[in-house]
């Protein structure tokens, strides 16, 4: 068999030094996502009809094509028309991109989580004399918000395990390390096995905290 | 404010859902410490009435006189509702209780929010409703933890807690169990002891019949025959009062 254990070993590291990179394109399109796609979930709810089209073909678009054309539209085919999108750097266009995505995915999370607290208590709340906004913050959006915490964890996830589609435009990012690192040992096996269990771990983790979360928030048990 | 006055009023009232009217032409009078029951058939109107008062249905034109103040409801401010609310609560028929906040929590809420109260007074106010609909054991409890009729309680609970100067009951023994419903009646005349103006919509004819002053019995929109209690449910020569009677029997 043919497995440089040692190699193995010696490039976890290697490979670790660009964790910041994938993190925080993760997190923040995480952050932005969550601003944008709720900003979408109240547009396409109260807002006139164009406005509301453009948005859902917005949520349709971003939800029904691969996150990787989406990048690849975005920093490649886009700065043809508008030139000084040219000058974005590769991160930043990452991030950009990706926020956009998550914001169609948490968009509908948002919604349905919105939609499934009965609106008994949001009544109650304003017949007490609340009004609805203080109606949506203290009584519905918590308990939305906690309805929301397992579907958002997924999304979270995905934009991890997304962040690896980032080295095609050139990032040096855990998955952008890896390839420059098969590519000139040739040991790809130990390479992508490598950055896999990065991944995992990282997606572990990240389950567990969603989980803990999950739990603190709970008041049904 | 002499007794005899009218200290809740309303005029005109109409609404409808697309093309059919559900009030039509609706008047309506209540005094202070009078305790009103509204009976009649499903679909006559009588929740969408009660609903009208607090604006939580809007309407198609109606005037409402209440505590020496009068409102247009069909074009009122949202802070015209509020003032109105302020001092008007509700018991629903499905409880609506907050799911995410604990029983006294439930009842402090509006306390603390609306009617700016500091928490230890809150918390006082709140206990000593608890007391009052005998369920102060489950102060820290979440409402899913509790029975439908503990549920209702606690409704009626939050719904005292601000002193409102009218007190609607919405259909509040008609979600429950049959063997629940017994200690929901006995609080809602408990209360009517403490809290004595109120507007009751039910089905349940004892609770009507038993605490009301006025009993009015409504079809299609429209008041059918209003009266004592013990007229109406004795001696009432009209057909469709005695058909809706004798068919609950």
């Amino acid at each position: 068999m043919n497995f440089d254990l040692s190699y193995f070993f010696k490039i976890i590291p290697v490979i670790g030094r660009a964790l910041p990179v994938t993190l925080s394109i993760a997190t923040l399109s995480m952050a932005l996502g969550l601003i944008l796609g709720t900003a979408i979930t109240f547009i396409l709810k109260h807002a006139y009809w164009p406005i509301k089209e453009f948005f859902k073909g917005y949520v349709s678009f971003f939800r029904g094509t691969p996150l990787m054309v989406q990048l690849f539209i975005f920093f490649y085919g886009v700065p043809q028309l508008l030139p000084f999108l040219s000058r974005i750097n590769a991160y930043s266009a990452s991030v950009l991109v990706m926020s956009i995505n998550a914001s169609a995915y948490i968009s509908e999370v948002i919604r349905s989580s919105l939609n499934s607290v009965d609106s008994g208590q949001l009544e109650a709340a304003t017949a007490m004399g609340m009004t609805k906004f203080q109606a949506m913050e203290r009584i519905v959006l918590p308990q939305a918000f906690r309805i929301a915490i397992p579907p958002l964890g997924n999304t979270l996830i995905n934009l991890i395990q997304g962040t690896a589609l980032t080295f095609m435009l050139g990032l040096k990012d855990i998955m952008g390390i890896s390839k420059m690192l098969a590519a000139s040992s040739y040991r790809f096996f130990e390479a992508y096995l490598a950055v896999g269990l990065i991944y995992w771990i990282i997606t572990k983790l990240a389950s567990i905290a969603n989980k803990y979360l999950e739990r603190r928030l709970d008041y049904e048990q | 404010m002499s007794n005899n006055e009218n200290f809740l009023e309303v005029k005109n009232l109409n609404k409808s859902y697309s093309d059919e009217a559900i009030l039509k032409n609706f008047s309506f009078q209540l005094k202070k410490n009078e305790i009103v029951s509204i009976i009649g058939p499903s679909g006559a109107g009588k929740s969408t009435f009660l609903r009208t008062l607090n604006s939580l249905e809007p309407v198609t034109s109606g005037t409402l006189i209440f505590d020496h103040k009068t409102y247009d409801l069909s074009t009122i401010s949202s802070y015209k509702k509020t003032e109105i609310r302020k001092n008007m609560n509700m018991v629903f028929q499905h409880y609506n209780l907050f799911n995410n906040k604990t029983i006294i929590q439930n009842i402090t809420e509006a306390l603390l929010i609306v009617h700016k109260y500091n928490l230890k007074a809150a918390t006082k106010k709140a206990l000593e409703m608890l007391d009052l609909v005998d369920l102060k054991e489950k102060a820290n409890q979440y409402p899913h933890q509790l029975s439908g009729g503990q549920k209702q309680r606690i409704g009626i609970a939050r719904a005292l807690a601000a002193d409102p100067k009218v007190i609607l009951f919405d259909e509040p023994t008609s979600a429950l169990d049959p063997e629940l419903i017994g200690e929901v009646v006995n609080i809602i005349k408990k209360t009517a002891a403490r809290q004595s103006t109120m507007i009751i919509v039910t089905h349940e004819m004892s609770l009507a019949r038993e605490i009301s002053d006025r009993i009015i019995f409504m079809d299609h929109g429209n008041v059918i025959e209003e009266g004592a209690p013990d007229d109406l449910f004795l001696h009432s020569n009209n057909n469709r009062l005695r058909q809706f009677l004798s068919r609950l029997k």
